[in-house]
């Protein structure tokens, strides 16, 4: 374990071949993964690396500026309808997820300036209106299918290559994946990233060092609903038929389950919780018809243990293991703390002021 | 009339479960999202004491009192096993810790009781109708209007009036010195989430005979009584009687008269009382600031 007063910086400081290989191996998979898993299951891993996306979406939210919205779904399926729409109309493919991302990143953006006052709970709770208003509407709204949605979407050429080939479906799914993620790991890493994570340490006193923390929340807000946008029509492409289901809340609550299963604090946490929980759901679903008992006592049980998700395993032993050896005193504060910096990826990182008065092991 | 009838008694079933909600919100900080899973429970307790039984009006409240306080019980253990270890953890992670036991609960009412719905008859007395101004009213509608009253009347006996109302207030002003003053905060906890659970089994055992139950039941109805608490005011039992009481009314006007808004009056109803007051009606600006 680093010292605490230079962890913060421990990301610069880090060789770079680990990660690269690390990337090169993701990369390597996915080229392969058709030929490794076939076609049948092909689908599933289309939606799983979908999840993993607009997972990673909402924890700019809860993990990059402590921005807790549970009316994602309305983003994505606002990304999802228009590309179903744009389909009908046979629209080229970038067009149409270009369209996905615009009109959900507009949605997002009214709805920051709608909850502009509100932060924390109040924040959680507008928001879970207002994506459920939309909800209601789209449901009443006859063009856009009502309940039944838009089926038969189908994917338009690109440049030669066709889409009815399960492989090649696959390749367009992991691009556009892999293109958001790389936006999003920008955007966290970037100076304003740096800023979002000051709010969400301390936003008083990010308000009198003279942020504008509304108009950060806003921003990431609406960066946030941009990428769940694009998630949200990838799906539509990959599912080819949109229902209102993807609109509803419990929609909203699924990345927010992945992200906390996976680790907030991490930028790949998001990323790990959704294989999880979608493997696990993917499993459960087939052999039990009362999956949701054993989600929700997984999730009770990942909050307790480790209330900074799975991938602070390591920090969770090692933390036992060094409080079973002082045996007194000094509590270690590093899996009782919040949130630490995102992107400070499986090195551990406590808050500065927490662990200041605390001895390193 | 019967506009108002039916308002009044859907706005009654509401409060009783936002009021509950906006309790334990108020109190304890907690946005409780298994408060529909306990409504459920309530709901499906109610059937399993009367298996679906039509019985005389008194048993039948009986009946209501006691699969409230079992439902208030199962919240009870549930704060005690899981939810205690929720309070520590910043506010975004308990709120999930909360999704997590509605689903939980969810998962338990399918493995009980399954996915086909179960209906349970009003009682005996209560199932005619009774005419008021040239209106057909049932008569379950007086009992759920009845029973909303009197919880009304006692939620508020008991925050004015009583010591444990008295701890209660001081606990959700500030919990430190609250503590420090010497009351016991963990108990305060533990009895206001029974209380409010207490309710929300209330509310279910009484919606119980106008619905057919299914577990999904609990996912449907808490989005309403979150509106509610929102837009009476966080923390404020009286905001969200006049909160649910104006939603009843303004549904059951627009399925009458302008049915194609009737889904949208929890919307318009918010939006029009949270661009005058972000806090709600009877809201402190509290629960709006900026918290570290």
């Amino acid at each position: 374990m680093s010292s605490p007063r230079t962890a913060g910086l421990a990301v610069l400081r880090r060789p770079r071949a680990p990660a690269a290989a690390g990337l090169l191996t993701l990369g390597v998979l996915a080229i392969a993964w058709p030929q490794l898993v076939g076609s049948s299951a092909l689908f599933f891993w289309e939606t799983t690396v979908i999840a993993v996306l607009f997972a990673t979406s909402v924890n700019l939210l809860f993990g990059g500026g402590r921005i807790p919205s549970f009316g994602q779904a309305a983003f994505y399926g606002a990304g999802a309808y228009a590309v179903a729409e744009a389909a009908s109309r046979s629209w080229p493919v970038p067009l149409a997820l270009l369209l996905a991302v615009v009109v959900a990143g507009a949605l997002a953006m009214v709805t920051s300036l709608i909850t502009w006052r509100a932060a924390g709970l109040a924040f959680a709770m507008l928001t879970l209106a207002i994506a459920q208003a939309i909800y209601t509407l789209v449901v009443q709204v006859s063009w856009l299918g009502g309940y039944n949605g838009i089926p038969g979407i189908s994917v338009p050429a690109l440049a030669g290559i066709n889409f009815y080939n399960p492989a090649n479906l696959w390749y367009l799914d992991v691009v556009c994946v892999a293109i958001g993620m790389l936006v999003f790991w920008r955007v966290m890493h970037s100076p304003f990233g740096h800023t979002l994570n000051s709010i969400r340490e301390d936003p008083v006193r990010a308000a009198f060092l003279g942020v504008n923390i509304r108009a950060y929340r806003a921003v990431a807000f609406t960066i946030a609903g941009c990428g769940a946008g694009l998630a949200g029509g990838l799906f539509a492409y990959v599912n080819q038929v949109v229902t209102p289901d993807s609109l509803y809340w419990t929609q909203s609550a699924t990345p927010i389950i992945m992200l906390l299963l996976g680790g907030i604090t991490y930028y790949w946490g998001p990323a790990v919780g959704a294989v999880l929980l979608s493997a696990l759901l993917n499993y459960l679903t087939q052999a039990t018809t009362n999956y949701l008992l054993y989600i929700g006592l997984l999730l009770l049980a990942v909050l307790i243990v480790m209330p900074r998700g799975l991938l602070s395993l390591p920090t969770v032993v090692s933390d036992l293991w060094s409080r079973g050896r002082v045996a007194s005193g000094s509590r270690s504060s590093g899996a009782r703390t919040g949130l630490v910096p995102v992107g400070s990826s499986t090195d551990t990182v406590a808050m500065p002021g927490e662990q200041d008065q605390e001895n390193p092991p | 009339m019967i506009v108002i009838a039916t308002g009044l008694t859907d706005g009654m079933l509401l409060f009783l479960v936002a009021s509950g909600l906006t309790l334990i919100l108020g109190v304890m900080g907690v946005v409780n999202f298994s408060h529909g899973g306990f409504f459920m429970i309530g709901a499906y307790l109610g059937y399993e004491f009367l298996r679906g039984r039509a019985v005389s009006t008194w048993l039948f409240l009986l009946l209501i009192i006691a699969a409230s306080a079992a439902t208030a019980v199962v919240g009870l253990a549930a704060e005690r096993v899981l939810f205690r270890r929720l309070y520590r953890l910043p506010e975004v992670t308990s709120l999930l810790g909360t999704y997590a036991l509605l689903l939980i609960l969810e998962g338990v009412a399918q493995l009980i009781w399954g996915q086909n719905p179960v209906t349970q008859p009003e009682p005996n007395g209560l199932v005619r109708v009774f005419t008021l101004a040239s209106a057909q009213i049932p008569r379950y509608d007086l009992l759920v209007v009845g029973a909303g009253v009197v919880t009304v009347a006692g939620l508020q006996l008991l925050i004015k009036r009583t010591e444990f109302g008295r701890q209660l207030t001081a606990v959700a002003e500030d919990r430190f010195m609250a503590g420090l003053l010497g009351v016991n905060v963990n108990w305060v906890f533990a009895a206001t989430f029974a209380l409010g659970i207490f309710l929300a089994g209330l509310g279910g055992t009484l919606a119980g005979p106008t619905l057919s139950m299914v577990p999904d039941i609990a996912v449907t109805f808490i989005l309403q009584s979150f509106a509610i608490v929102i837009v009476g005011g966080f923390g404020s039992v009286l905001g969200s009687l006049i909160a649910a009481l104006a939603l009843g009314l303004l549904h059951a006007y627009l399925v009458t008269y302008v049915p194609s808004l009737a889904d949208f009056s929890l919307y318009l109803l918010m939006a029009a009382v949270l661009v005058v007051r972000p806090q709600g009606l009877l809201g402190s600006t509290a629960l709006l600031r900026e918290t570290r």
